[in-house]
């Protein structure tokens, strides 16, 4: 590879202005739209001719402030190190160790299609460094970037763990050097997302969506205000007349736009999308108009889950998601999703990452004492407000309430049911959730701490809750016997103390 | 996963968390909980005396329920003390705490991220410090052992990192 390509310092593709200059503006899109309202609320007549001034003006610096940006990028290769300056007010120099890169992407968003070009990514492990983008790049260049990037530092990381453990490095090198192939294991075809998109959970969807637009109306609110009140006074009234044959319409077209929210999104996210591994990775590309592509190392896998919900279960879908360690933060957690796969083929997925559980099963289930205390959560306040309601108001209150403490007993008789886990000395499945059906499976020498919870009323059953935590967060484990609970927490860390695998 | 190996692990050879592995905390941190509880309820005392002498409330309830309060408090930390402890093992630290609702960690050294010490105000007056343990991804899974006579928090330090490193 031609690594004096690197070493002088380098701009980016010119492009990379126009790159800069979009971003911006959606960036300021805050400053056009607040600007826009403040005018719409003061007259409704279209914009004036000094607000199209000002919107000039704004768009000018924009794109003034976009050519430093460019101007003054520069990134180059030396001595084992990934060195960026940039800022246009301030200048920040960055400095990364080659060996610390953990992942490089080649990203493609809707303006980088149109120019072209692709950003690059550079994730580095740890420390609170926030991941480096280069914006953009031609082709050919973001690709020779990429390997030589990626092949230094994994010489470099080879390097090291060869001085810590005396080994040979030239074997180690040639093995880095055979050739990857990319083993495609699940794909979406339009069909596929379209199905994928229309099982989502629309209800979330529906919330997703209100809660986006009462952000941004709420924002404004006093501008909307002033042309929109009186109207809404005069009709008020006439509204409230309706409301009985509103109400159901409204639910119906909160319904149709939910799941029309859900198509869209789904569409975006999960068209063309495709799963595959090579020998070290998980690679997930996917996206409409701007391109995902998420890979997390094979030796990085903390936890497998797969859930299903009802309308999943009608088509014969789950999804799966593959979780890795992230060194920053729990909420940083990298994550592969994989939508639409069928159980099947779920299950296939997994017998491939993990070692088939053999010898010594225990299986425990979930205690009655569960049950209890879900009724007292779920059923206790509803019956006492309930009733309080009923008697100070009208008998008809209870109607509902009656309703809803069957389905509520219907649904924590199945939770409970539901509720399973299964363990060996070096795996541990469980099982969560009736209308969410969960399954998680992790190799127990991955958590890095165990927890024993138990509260009086549990300790007078026998019983305890166990949370295992994992470099990508937690499992609990409720209600179940002392003996069973203390036997699993000793085999965990019995497990992970004779270890010596790479567990992060 | 070329490295991997798939030791044996009989249920009869695991080593289990006994209680009898756990020290007790120093009988100051007794103490300190108490001085802290009763700051507590001096403040909110204070406040609730100025309302009740400016509205019709008899004040001799009030202040005898305050009372009760404070005693069942009192008497809430002299028996839950019992149930703190920290166990320090070859291969791991633990600390377990709480009296309604209890709680045991264990963190294994290898997992272990770094190691600190601090000290408070109100510790200061006692002489004692606290051990904080922490873990990759998250603040849930950290334990804090509080209530270490100052020296023995250092040492107790010392020694988690000594072994933290030792299982690296």
């Amino acid at each position: 590879m031609n690594s004096s390509l690197f070493e002088n310092s380098q701009r980016q593709s010119p492009l990379g202005v126009a790159v800069n200059f979009v971003r911006n503006l959606r960036k300021g899109f805050q400053i056009y739209l607040s600007i826009f309202i403040v005018q719409f609320g003061m007259s409704s007549d279209g914009l004036s001719f000094s607000t199209k001034i000002l919107f000039g003006v704004i768009s000018i610096g924009f794109f003034i402030y976009s050519y430093f940006q460019y101007a003054r990028f520069k990134f180059r290769v030396s001595k084992g190190h990934f060195i960026l300056e940039k800022g246009v007010f301030t200048s920040d120099k960055i400095d990364i160790p080659l060996s610390r890169i953990q992942s490089i992407h080649l990203n493609q968003n809707p303006i980088q299609r149109i120019l072209k070009v692709y950003s690059l990514k550079i994730e580095t492990a740890g420390s609170s460094n926030e991941e480096i983008e280069i914006p953009a790049l031609k082709k050919d260049y973001a690709e020779q970037l990429r390997l030589y990037l990626s092949s230094e530092s994994k010489k470099l990381k080879k390097e090291e763990i060869s001085i810590e453990q005396g080994d040979n490095v030239l074997t180690d090198l040639d093995s880095s050097k055979t050739s990857k192939i990319k083993r495609v294991l699940h794909s979406l075809k339009l069909k596929d997302v379209l199905w994928v998109g229309l099982s989502e959970n629309h209800l979330r969807s529906g919330f997703v969506l209100l809660a986006l637009i009462n952000g941004y109306l709420w924002q404004f609110e006093e501008y909307f205000d002033t042309p929109i009140s009186p109207y809404l006074e005069t009709e008020a009234e006439r509204l409230i007349n309706y409301s009985l044959f509103i109400f159901p319409i409204a639910l119906l077209i909160f319904l149709i736009i939910s799941v029309l929210f859900s198509l869209i999104l789904s569409t975006l996210r999960f068209w063309d999308l495709s799963f595959s591994e090579d020998e070290d990775y998980y690679f997930l590309e996917s996206g409409l108009l701007s391109k995902r592509n998420l890979s997390i190392p094979k030796s990085k896998l903390q936890v497998f889950k797969s859930v299903s919900n009802p309308l999943q279960r009608l088509v014969n879908y789950s999804t799966v998601s593959l979780k890795a360690a992230s060194a920053r933060s729990v909420n940083d957690n990298k994550s592969l999703q994989v939508p639409g796969i069928s159980p099947i083929a779920s299950v296939e997925l997994e017998d491939t990452l993990f070692e088939e559980m053999i010898g010594a099963n225990n299986e425990i289930k979930s205690q009655s004492y569960l049950r209890r205390r879900l009724s007292i959560y779920l059923i206790m306040p509803i019956v006492v407000l309930g009733s309080i309601a009923g008697i100070l108001i009208s008998y008809y209150i209870l109607i509902p309430v009656v309703l809803y403490l069957s389905l509520a007993m219907w649904f924590i008789s199945m939770y409970v049911d539901s509720v399973k886990m299964i363990y060996n000395k070096d795996q541990l499945v469980l099982y969560k959730g009736y209308v969410f059906r969960k399954k998680y499976r992790l190799e127990l020498f991955r958590l890095q701490a165990v927890r024993m919870n138990q509260s009086i009323f549990q300790d007078r059953q026998g019983l305890v809750s166990l949370v295992l935590f994992s470099a990508n967060g937690q499992l609990s484990i409720w209600d179940i016997k002392k003996e069973e609970g203390e036997l699993l927490y000793n085999i965990c860390l019995q497990r992970i103390e004779s270890s010596n695998q790479n567990w992060m | 996963m070329d490295n991997f190996k798939n030791d044996v692990l009989s249920i009869e050879s695991l080593v289990s968390l006994s209680s009898t592995d756990f020290n007790r905390l120093h009988a100051d941190y007794k103490y300190l909980r108490m001085t802290r509880l009763s700051l507590l309820w001096l403040m909110l005392t204070g406040v609730g005396v100025l309302i009740v002498l400016n509205s019709d409330l008899s004040f001799w309830i009030f202040s005898l329920s305050s009372f009760l309060i404070l005693t069942i408090a009192l008497i809430y930390v002299q028996i839950g003390f019992p149930r703190y402890g920290y166990a320090l093992r070859e291969k791991d630290i633990s600390f377990k705490s709480g009296l309604i609702f209890f709680k045991q960690t264990s963190v294994p050294f290898s997992r272990i991220q770094h190691c600190e010490y601090s000290q408070g105000p109100l510790s200061k007056l006692f002489d004692l410090a606290e051990v904080k343990v922490f873990t990759a991804g998250g603040t849930s899974s950290d334990i804090t052992i509080s209530g270490l006579h100052k020296e023995e928090a250092q040492n107790l330090r010392e020694e988690v990192i000594r072994l933290s490193n030792l299982n690296e």
